[in-house]
């Protein structure tokens, strides 16, 4: 028999509401891989054992009485360390945090405990989520790879098995991102849709909380839980909020899909070409109507969005680059020192500029109801350099990780991150695209192709 | 003379001074590992100054409603 860690939340909600799991079973299965494989893996920063047995416990108790609240009921996620869980700390990967605790809840965590959800633990993220590597965590394909960030710990604790799904977060990717070396399923929504209150700021205005998870129809489950609007969040929009799950059938027929040309001409490793050009054929034999489009200039994005991400980042961290500078990991002080000499003239220009890019996402969605492109142009580079090659040349990670994914994140559009396969034995992920709070024909799109994919089975070997 | 020498210093030296005026005194092996990012900074800076902004207003409308 599958062992219950392994199982997707679905499966896994089902077997609750018939009683054939119980959540303390599923949270013994989940904790003992976490004993297990996690000094390896690295993904959990901690992990809370004694509290999760006993709200699983609870949750027996209580869905044995009354059936479970939602399909999240007695579900173990993972909380990236950027959320603040009342009574623990938020590191948020720095020992700049050293000694706080979180006083209350942030409002993702909220509303996970209020459909019935099992807290595992913190997940690792990369230093107060400024970068894409996520140290100590490790990628469970192999462990001599990075797992991507800066939500890393949720891509590798979910692709190990170690939760059923997990919160991560994304200012330029950080979902997606990890989403894809890892072989899992993330979905950075449309700005705004899910509250950013108590969860530490990278950036104000391109900071997306969202849910990571085993398949699509699971992320459809979890966006409904976290999804709403939130008075306590000055960006938290007040919008009708779907019933996602029940949005993602019905196949493809008729859906215009366009596969954004200029993004595939810049600069795509081998290992993922091949995989994105099967990605697009299957589209079309599943109905949809697949063409070519244009998307905003990647190199303009990348210069705005850094502008805004900079000036943003550096301003929060304004008290703390004064007072405990050597706290900071070096790359991360020298990255928030640089956005200091940002001149407001220069932030505000980044803040037009962002118009424009918005303005070839709306040309680029004339024809298209959804866009398709790589999550990213190459794989899991390998731990502890800073480097990956992409065509044969080496790049800063950072640089080539995100300059597929912050495009979305400028523009506040949805994007979802699909596994599409594996180049040897690395996961590879395609991203889909649509438009503002739009999340059901993305999510419909991904849960079509996903089902439709060649199906490997294949799992880390841990 | 030493050109490159000295254009470097002169750099490094403004670049201290610019630290300095927000507040932050930077020692200078930090600064000569800053040199190259202020760099692709003020290229991004660049780029975005070219474009045709004129009737672009930025997003940071202020929300003049009380919230409770």
């Amino acid at each position: 028999m599958t062992s219950p860690a392994r199982l997707s939340l679905k499966d896994a909600a089902g077997l609750i509401a018939n009683g054939d799991l119980s959540p303390l079973e599923l949270a013994r299965s989940v904790l003992e891989r976490v004993d297990r494989i996690n000094p390896r893996l690295q993904a959990y920063v901690s992990v809370f054992h004694d509290e999760a047995l006993q709200a699983a416990r609870q949750a027996t108790d209580e869905i044995a009485a009354r059936g479970p609240r939602s399909p999240l009921h007695g579900i173990p996620i993972a909380i990236k360390d950027i959320y603040d869980v009342e009574g623990k700390p938020t590191l948020a990967g720095s020992r700049v945090r050293e000694g706080h605790v979180a006083e209350a809840d942030s409002e993702v965590v909220r509303r996970l405990r209020q459909a019935g959800a099992i807290l595992v633990g913190k997940t690792v993220t990369h230093e107060f989520a400024t970068g894409v590597t996520s140290p100590p965590a490790r990628n469970p394909w192999d462990l001599d790879r990075i797992p991507g960030g800066s939500s890393g710990g949720s891509g590798a604790a979910l692709a190990a098995d170690l939760c059923l799904g997990a919160t991560g977060t994304d200012t330029a990717g950080s979902i997606r991102i990890p989403a894809s070396v890892n072989g899992v399923v993330g979905l950075k929504p449309t700005f705004g849709r899910v509250s950013k209150r108590g969860m530490v700021p990278l950036a104000w205005s391109l900071d997306h909380p969202g849910p990571m998870t085993k398949s699509v129809t699971d992320t459809a489950l979890m966006l409904g839980a976290l999804a709403g609007h939130d008075s306590g969040d000055v960006s938290s929009l007040d919008s009708p909020v779907p019933v996602f799950s029940e949005r993602i059938s019905g196949g493809l027929d008729g859906l215009r899909v366009g596969v954004v040309s200029n993004w595939q001409r810049d600069r795509i490793d081998a290992s993922v070409g091949a995989t994105m050009q099967a990605a697009y054929q299957l589209f079309q034999e599943l109905g949809a109507s697949v063409r070519e489009t244009v998307g905003p200039d990647l190199e303009l994005a990348s210069a705005i969005h850094f502008n805004i991400l900079a000036s943003e980042a550096s301003t929060y961290h304004q008290p703390t680059l004064r007072n405990t500078p050597e706290r900071y990991r070096g790359g991360t002080r020298l990255f928030l020192e640089s956005g200091e000499l940002i001149p407001a003239t220069a932030y505000l220009n980044a803040q037009r500029g962002r118009e424009i890019v918005r303005q070839g996402f709306r040309e680029a969605f004339e024809d298209a109801d959804v866009l398709l492109a790589p999550t990213l142009p190459t794989t899991a580079g390998v731990f502890g350099t800073n480097k990956v090659l992409v065509d044969g040349i080496e790049e800063e990670v950072t640089q080539a990780y995100i300059r597929l994914s912050a495009p979305a994140n400028l523009a506040g559009l949805p994007a979802l991150s699909v596994p599409s396969g594996f180049y040897g034995r690395l996961p590879v992920g395609i991203q889909i695209i649509g438009r503002p709070l739009d999340e059901a024909t993305v999510l419909r799109a991904g849960a079509a192709y996903e089902s439709s994919a060649p199906n490997d089975l294949r799992r880390p070997d841990l | 003379m030493n050109h490159g020498v000295d254009d470097g210093h002169a750099e490094l030296e403004s670049v201290r001074k610019a630290f300095l005026r927000v507040g932050l005194d930077l020692a200078e092996e930090e600064l000569v590992k800053l040199v190259p990012r202020l760099q692709a900074a003020q290229r991004n800076i660049d780029l975005i100054a070219d474009l045709e902004l004129l009737d672009v207003e930025p997003q940071v409308a202020f929300d003049a409603r009380w919230h409770e």
